[in-house]
């Protein structure tokens, strides 16, 4: 069974990914529910690009950040 | 300020980090298939997601401008529908069978001009937004501060209204122009009155 290389790293996009789909509505339709998915898909795609900025730099020296 | 791209292009920047992500998690969680290029790992991780969230912000930015998006909460059905009643003689009303701001008639007169009144709407906004999903607004719903006639000037050039053709206007250009006496005073209501309603109660 493969393991995951670097759970940092699935974290970062798991983030990232997460953000991307509520903020998706919002392009929609502006109404009260879509703010709210937009502006917690706001907070959640930094947080995975953060995340993801910090597990990057040992990715690309390929090695595993954990 | 970036101009708004339509839906689809954001949507689609969406759907395409949302990819780029998909094929590096592949190939982090199975490495035999091959690691992810650096250039992927950057694009993918980093720009790719950044660029996605500013379309899809540019977007919904100006969504918010419109009458639509103001209606969406129940609590606005009445200042809509007065808005949109052909019969309805208040300012808005007005307003708006004249045409002057035909998509975006509630920000174009809520909304201070230069960067400041931008700032001050969005601020605004998001209270009003805290508000209504928190149920935490008092009936009846009324403008809070004072309304400054610079909004109302901004589109009514000032030359013509305090030339001698309107003399009321012209005995009053200073009071008018330090907020003292407001357009409304005048001209009529910029709403229609409703009653009581009590927060979370439906209907209009």
């Amino acid at each position: 069974m493969t393991r995951p290389r670097s759970r940092t790293s699935l974290a970062a996009i798991a983030l990232t990914a997460a953000g991307l789909c509520c903020i998706a509505p919002a392009t929609f339709a502006a109404g009260p529910v879509t703010v709210g998915l937009f502006m917690a898909g706001v907070v959640l795609v930094f947080a995975g690009v953060l995340v993801a900025a910090v597990s990057l730099p040992a990715l690309l020296r390929r090695r595993d950040p954990d | 300020m970036l101009t708004p791209v339509p839906a689809f292009i954001a949507i689609a920047a969406l759907a395409l980090a949302c990819g780029l992500l998909f094929v590096i998690a592949r190939r982090l969680w199975r490495p035999e298939r091959g690691r992810p290029s650096p250039a992927l790992l950057v694009v993918g991780l980093l720009v790719a997601p950044l660029s996605a969230l500013s379309l899809a912000s540019t977007r919904m930015v100006a969504d918010m401008k419109e009458i639509a998006a103001c209606g969406s909460c129940h609590v606005m059905d009445h200042f809509v529908s007065d808005l949109l009643d052909s019969a309805s003689v208040t300012l808005a009303a007005r307003h708006f069978r004249a045409d002057s701001m035909p998509d975006d008639a509630c920000y174009a007169c809520h909304t201070g001009y230069g960067l400041a009144g931008s700032f001050t709407a969005k601020r605004a906004g998001l209270h009003h937004w805290w508000q209504y999903i928190t149920h935490s607004w008092t009936e009846p719903i009324e403008y809070q501060g004072r309304y400054p006639n610079a909004n109302c000037l901004a589109c009514h050039p000032e030359e013509p209204m305090f030339a001698d053709s309107i003399p009321l206007h012209v005995a009053l250009q200073d009071s008018i122009m330090a907020d003292v006496v407001t357009c409304f005073m005048c001209h009529g209501e910029p709403h229609a009155r409703r009653a009581v309603k009590i927060p979370g109660e439906t209907g209009g």
